[in-house]
């Protein structure tokens, strides 16, 4: 089977600062793939460079089987099968919920009449739960309820593949938990392949299919949950087996080894 | 992990270039083989020492290689355990440059600024023009709501502030106009003061400051909030759906202000000359009519259509160029009327050597 997306030596940064060396993964159809590491490991870099918000410095980038090239936007006809849920949801805040939905069918389908928009839009909407919201700005929704309208943004276009940049960051274990049954729901039913930056390791058991494991830039594990889980890798074994998330994840001072 | 290692020994009281060579020799030492400092001489940590440990730190982190600490006093260890990693400021880590240097990438800077507002140009005046035929033009609507946002409801302050300048220096003209018995040239002077000059720089510096930094903190605050990123993911051009309207708004609202601005500081003009220069609205009107020439008129339209696109495009250069949190907002905001400003002024200038 090809796969989804494919990263081959991917080396990314920032002018003469390299984030990620030689990072290669593959995403398989109906896959959740997960990127985990500690903070500054560059995990938002790699899917800015798959995104290509960044361009990367090196290696290669392959979405359904065609090589992206650094060079140039990823092409109309490629863009169109994937979609972006970002931490924050990002809807644009001018816009209302239905409006936010619509977006990318105005941009790849203006073909289509406006009542089709807004019977997709409303069916999205319907996906994630949110139909109620139809009218709704998103400074009206709470943060759960923002990440389901950029998550029905995100579907507009039925995407194969979807990237999600800590979608439960910021949400309570509750809404959270319903997120991740959410995600599941659409890849069970849509066949939808789904590329998931995150730190909740509830999230992570949940959802997890196969996981990359990011530390100084390179990759230290790429493996299934279950091989995760029984890994005898200190840094694997000490972030699945963490109860204080800060401590594990890397936090704001500086680890020095003194001797 | 290589077994090979470097020893760094570090001086108590290092001046500031030195302690960049050791950072620069540690940096090279990290590519290939593990790093030991030595403290033993330290006895205290100034602060470019605790940047050259935060800069090393971060090294060391992006490196196959460890980096190890030894020798340290107590003292030393717990200040280095309190380093955060936001109190290092990214561009004082390299900070061995010199003056010629710096100015050098200010320079380059600056290059690159000029180089990113052109590309904005062009793609504007594309997209408003020739680009009306292109396939992948994306209808997005807003100029309309940017026009009355950006132009309509900046009218009322623009005139009222045109309006108060121009009466003071008609006033101020009209004294010194009669002390010389040359009351009648009020007219003529008013009408050239400002279709040449007041009329579109007032607009301009008036627009800078509240439509150029109201565009600013819209794209800003989209900026931090990644919807300018969710678009470009979604395959949007920010500068079709951002820029555009904005630009379309500002070309057509800059002008029409200017112009009824100008007007509006001739009405001043004519209260001062009627209650000053005893002299009649009809001959003012008439003497500004005969007076003034028909290209001035068009001068002053092209010149405010630049300005307008000085601030629209300053404006929302400094909008996509934040970064990190709100107090971004609100310096992009800052920087934006000051640029706008000085952009204008230059700008002034330039039509002045060409014009007149």
């Amino acid at each position: 089977m090809q796969p989804i997306l494919e990263i081959e030596n991917l080396k990314a940064g920032y002018g003469s600062k390299v984030i990620l060396n030689d990072v290669s993964f593959k995403v398989m159809p109906g896959e959740i793939r997960v990127i985990l590491g500690g903070s500054g490991c560059g995990k938002s870099t790699l899917l800015n460079n798959i995104l290509q918000l960044e361009k990367p410095l090196a290696g290669n980038i392959s979405l359904f089987g065609n090589k992206i090239d650094a060079r140039t936007p990823i092409p109309d006809e490629l863009r169109k099968r994937t979609g972006v849920l970002f931490q924050g949801g990002a809807l644009l805040t001018s816009l209302t919920v239905a409006q936010n939905a619509a977006l990318p069918l105005k941009r790849h389908r203006p073909d289509l009449p406006e009542d089709i928009v807004k019977a997709i839009v409303a069916e999205n909407l319907e996906k994630v739960h949110l139909l109620h919201a139809y009218h709704k700005y998103p400074s009206e929704l709470s943060g759960g309820m923002r990440k389901r309208a950029a998550l029905a943004r995100a579907l507009a276009l039925n995407p194969e593949l979807l990237f999600c940049d800590e979608p439960s960051a910021g949400l309570d274990p509750i809404t959270s938990r319903s997120l991740d049954e959410l995600l599941l729901e659409l890849r069970d039913n849509l066949k939808i392949s789904v590329v998931i930056v995150t730190h909740e390791l509830d999230s992570i058991k949940t959802i997890c299919d196969k996981f990359i494991f990011l530390k100084n830039g390179y990759v230290l594990l790429d493996a299934s949950l279950e091989e995760g889980l029984n890994s005898k890798i200190p840094e694997i074994k000490e972030f699945f087996n963490r109860e204080n998330n800060e401590t594990q994840t890397g936090n704001n001072y500086f680890n020095f080894n003194f001797l | 992990m290589s077994k090979e290692t470097f020893t760094l020994p570090l001086k108590e009281g290092a001046k500031s270039a030195l302690i960049f060579s050791y950072f620069k020799k540690g940096k090279k030492a990290l590519h290939a083989k593990d790093l030991i400092l030595n403290g033993a001489k330290l006895k205290t940590l100034s602060k470019d020492y605790k940047l050259f440990f935060a800069a090393i730190a971060t090294e060391s982190e992006n490196s196959k290689h460890t980096l190890t600490l030894v020798n340290f006093s107590d003292e030393i260890k717990k200040e280095l355990s309190e380093i955060k990693r936001t109190d290092i400021p990214e561009k004082e880590l390299a900070s061995e440059m010199g003056n010629i240097e710096r100015l050098g990438e200010k320079a380059f800077e600056i290059f690159d600024v000029l180089k990113t507002l052109l590309y904005l140009l062009s793609e504007s005046v594309y997209w408003s023009s020739l680009g009306l035929f292109d396939k992948k033009r994306v209808p997005f609507k807003g100029t309309a709501k940017q026009l009355i946002t950006l132009g309509s409801e900046a009218a009322p302050i623009v005139f009222i502030l045109v309006f108060l300048i121009a009466f003071t220096l008609a006033l101020q003209s009209a004294n010194m106009l009669n002390t010389f018995g040359a009351g009648e040239y009020l007219a003529f002077g008013m009408g050239f003061l400002m279709f040449a000059e007041m009329g579109p720089l007032l607009t301009a510096i008036i627009l800078a400051g509240r439509s150029g930094s109201s565009i600013t903190a819209e794209i800003a605050s989209m900026a931090v909030n990644e919807e300018i990123k969710a678009l470009r993911t979604m395959g949007i051009s920010p500068i079709q759906y951002l820029v555009l309207p904005r630009f379309k708004a500002m070309s057509i609202g800059v002008p029409v202000l200017s112009f009824c601005a100008s007007i509006i500081g001739c009405v001043a003009g004519m209260i001062v000359a009627g209650l000053f220069c005893e002299i009649s609205s009809t001959t003012y009107w008439n003497a500004l009519r005969d007076g003034l020439p028909i290209l001035l008129l068009f001068k002053s339209i092209f010149k405010s259509l630049v300005f307008g696109w000085i601030v629209t495009l300053i404006a929302c250069l400094e909008g996509f160029k934040v970064h990190g949190g709100a107090d971004a907002v609100g310096t992009a905001t800052t920087k934006c009327v000051v640029y706008s400003i000085a952009g204008i002024i230059l700008a002034d200038a330039a039509f002045s050597f060409i014009f007149y």
